[in-house]
């Protein structure tokens, strides 16, 4: 497995900057996008409930 | 931007769901499964740690997103016409013979995944019960017992955690699952449980439990995280995870794992989207339900488990056992050992393997759903009816995945067919339908219908021109990468004659080794070093040696010309055939009963189409020249 020894050999130092620096910008990207999509979702008020005529109300539950 | 215009439905509504986030949390649902927390860290791990998320999000623009906003939009404008399931919605908008047989393919890919995804729900059940009765703390003391070098505690407890995964998943022996063990209950109860939450309905069922079990899946995820991140030494395993090497850049295939995985982990372009969206109404916002939904699935993917499982497994275990690449041994051997040596183990390992249960079920439900959809447009069941037909079949598709449980061979021929295969062929014909068939201008138009966020322009060129090509291109390769060698795995006499050759290789192989190191005739009890520790002059003697007494071309050699001393393997050797034989007799039946079901379900579409799905899209389109007659009158 040559890159685990790769790998190893790097993270002997623990984290470094250029590693720091990619999981933090990973992080905080996925974290932006995810936080402001949920606050548009709870800022925008729900759709009001459609009117049904009988004949729509088909749910096929039981 | 919003488009202020109300689209009214041109068909009967079955369902809708009731809010907004609940539509989300049912796609996030759908997206959130084992791929985020084991496959993605396995992954990242193996192609270049902290570089594999250049690919990583380069994919997510140019495939995820695009293919993920094309399916929202296609399956809300099938949802007017008042269809659900793959086949009506593409015919519904594409009049064509080939719509609704393209549909079937968005048909067979959940049903036919649910049907081994089933057997990793349960033992993800399995693991989460065991946990809580102590079953782990107690095989890991057993095998640990006297042991006091960490090194060898982490061997013993490895060990015995592959033995357990190899017991309860019958790995060793066809049929073992049926053998009474936990396993099997547990199947029984996820089945269970996934067929009432479907039979509820989409609202009683599926929006319901996805509102309490995304929040509670994503609740235990975090309390995982606090306490990973909280481990001493956790910085070596952050490092371990994250620290890119850039050269991996160069090679092709970390691009295509790295496309893959986003692919994959989004559940995109195989029809389980375009069900949940038929339920939106005309004017709910597809874009920022789409990219809220994937949004979360990045989450829980890149944090929640980026952050955890590897890193942790570093500290712990060492680099060998977090670089595992394979997703169950990352997933059933690491995960529990880990849980060994970190403090309160039992109660993470319950937690975890419990959020693990969550998410597959959350998951596995999305991929019922298309078929339910299917059998009550298609063929006017009602919910109870098409509930137990579903049933029936995917338990009966089921059985022989669990039973032929040795080594996982059905499931990962399977998986690789049908979960890989058909979903890159699904997804292509879904952005060519949307980019080309109805044209990106229509459907970008009608994916702004009701959006609070406008989608950027460049998403038109990336939909039509990019997103197909990109598609095309990892296909190619993907296909070029795997498919020789598993349609060379389904040729039966082939295998078994390699894998008897395979061992009169190496038995010759380790004669001549043993030859050229000792002057003396070998003993064959002795372990020999591995084959890269050796004398590179004394592997390539040894092998030039075995080339002439075997024979230079791939065929198995004739018995009456092998030497007297490799005839003693000659047992070994046909058993190993035998084995070989078998696993491509069920590479093929797989394979074969695969095509009879995409078959049948051509046949299906088209039946549902003739008797049913054609009426109904008929009425829909008279009701929608009725709507633009009466438009036309008011002006």
């Amino acid at each position: 497995m040559p890159h685990a020894a790769v790998i190893a050999a790097t993270s002997q130092g623990g984290l470094t900057l250029a590693g720091a620096v990619v999981m933090i910008v990973s992080v905080a990207c996925v974290l932006a996008l995810a936080g402001f999509c949920i606050r548009r979702v709870f800022a925008k008020p729900q759709t009001p409930e459609r009117m049904h005529a009988p004949l729509d109300i088909d749910t096929h539950d039981t | 931007m919003s488009d202020q215009v109300s689209a009214p439905s041109l068909a009967p509504q079955k369902e809708n769901w009731t809010g907004k986030l609940g539509v989300v949390l049912a796609v996030a649902g759908s997206a959130v499964g084992l791929g985020n927390f084991l496959r993605f860290p396995g992954q990242a791990v193996n192609n270049g740690g902290g570089a594999f998320m250049i690919p990583y999000i380069i994919s997510f623009l140019l495939l995820g997103i695009p293919i993920c906003w094309c399916e929202w939009t296609l399956g809300r404008m099938g949802g007017r016409y008042g269809q659900s399931s793959a086949p009506g919605i593409y015919q519904a908008l594409w009049r064509h013979p080939l719509a609704r047989y393209v549909g079937a393919f968005g048909l067979m890919i959940p049903i036919v995944i649910f049907m081994y995804y089933l057997f990793l729900e349960a033992v993800c059940l399995t693991y989460a019960v065991e946990f809580a009765r102590g079953t782990f703390s107690d095989l890991f003391a057993q095998a640990t017992a006297g042991v006091s070098q960490h090194g060898q505690q982490v061997s013993a407890v490895t060990d015995a955690a592959g033995q357990h995964l190899s017991d309860t998943c019958g790995l060793d022996n066809d049929g073992s699952v049926f053998s009474g063990g936990m396993v099997i209950w547990c199947v029984l109860i996820c089945f269970a449980a996934n067929f009432y939450i479907i039979y509820r309905g989409v609202t009683r069922g599926i929006e319901w439990f996805c509102t309490y079990a995304m929040p509670l899946l994503i609740g235990c995820a975090l309390i995982v995280l606090v306490r990973a991140l909280t481990l001493p030494n956790i910085t070596d395993g952050l490092g371990f995870m994250w620290n890119p090497d850039w050269e991996k850049l160069k090679e092709p295939q970390v691009w295509l794992a790295a496309s893959s995985q986003i692919f994959f982990s989004l559940s995109v372009g195989f029809g389980l989207i375009l069900t949940y969206a038929s339920y939106l109404r005309p004017n709910d916002d597809v874009v920022l339900s789409g990219l809220t939904a994937s949004s979360l699935n990045e989450f829980c993917e890149v944090i929640l488990a980026g952050l955890t499982i590897v890193p942790v497994a570093f500290i712990f275990l060492g680099a060998a056992a977090a670089t595992t690449p394979s997703v169950f041994g990352l997933g059933f051997v690491t995960v529990p050992s880990i849980m060994h040596f970190m403090p309160a183990g039992r109660f993470f390992g319950t937690m975890w393997f419990g959020l693990l249960t969550l998410a597959a079920i959350t998951s596995s439900l999305s991929m019922l759903q298309p078929a339910i959809a299917f059998l009550e447009d298609g063929f006017g069941l009602r919910r109870h009816g098409s509930t137990i037909i579903l049933g029936v079949v995917s338990l009966a598709g089921a059985a022989p995945v669990l039973y032929f449980s040795r080594e996982l061979h059905a499931l990962d021929v399977t998986d690789f067919w049908v979960g890989n295969f058909m979903i890159f062929v699904a997804a292509t014909a879904m952005v060519i339908i949307f980019g080309w068939v109805i044209g990106v201008d229509r459907g970008l138009a009608e994916a702004a219908r009701g959006a609070e966020l406008a989608i950027p322009r460049i998403f038109r060129y990336l939909i039509r021109y990019v997103t197909p090509a990109f598609l095309l291109a990892i296909f190619v390769m993907w296909c070029r990468t795997n498919a020789p060698e598993r349609i060379h795995a389904m040729k039966p006499d082939a295998q078994a004659d390699q894998a008897a050759r395979a061992v009169y290789e190496q038995a010759a192989f380790d004669h001549f080794v043993r030859e050229a190191l000792t002057p003396e005739p070998t003993s064959q009890g002795d372990a020999l070093p591995p084959r890269e520790q050796l004398d590179p002059s004394v592997v390539a003697s040894a092998e030039r040696q075995v080339a002439a007494v075997l024979g230079e071309n791939e065929g198995l050699p004739l018995a009456d010309t092998l030497p007297e001393w490799l005839l003693a393997h000659q047992p070994k050797a046909e058993q190993a055939g035998a084995d070989a034989r078998h696993r491509a007799v069920i590479a093929r039946g797989v394979f074969v009963c695969l095509i009879g079901l995409l078959l049948a379900l051509f046949a299906l579409s088209e039946w549902a189409y003739r008797h049913r799905i054609r009426h109904a899209i008929f009425a829909a389109d008279r009701v929608e020249q009725l709507l633009a007659d009466q438009e036309e009158g008011d002006q």
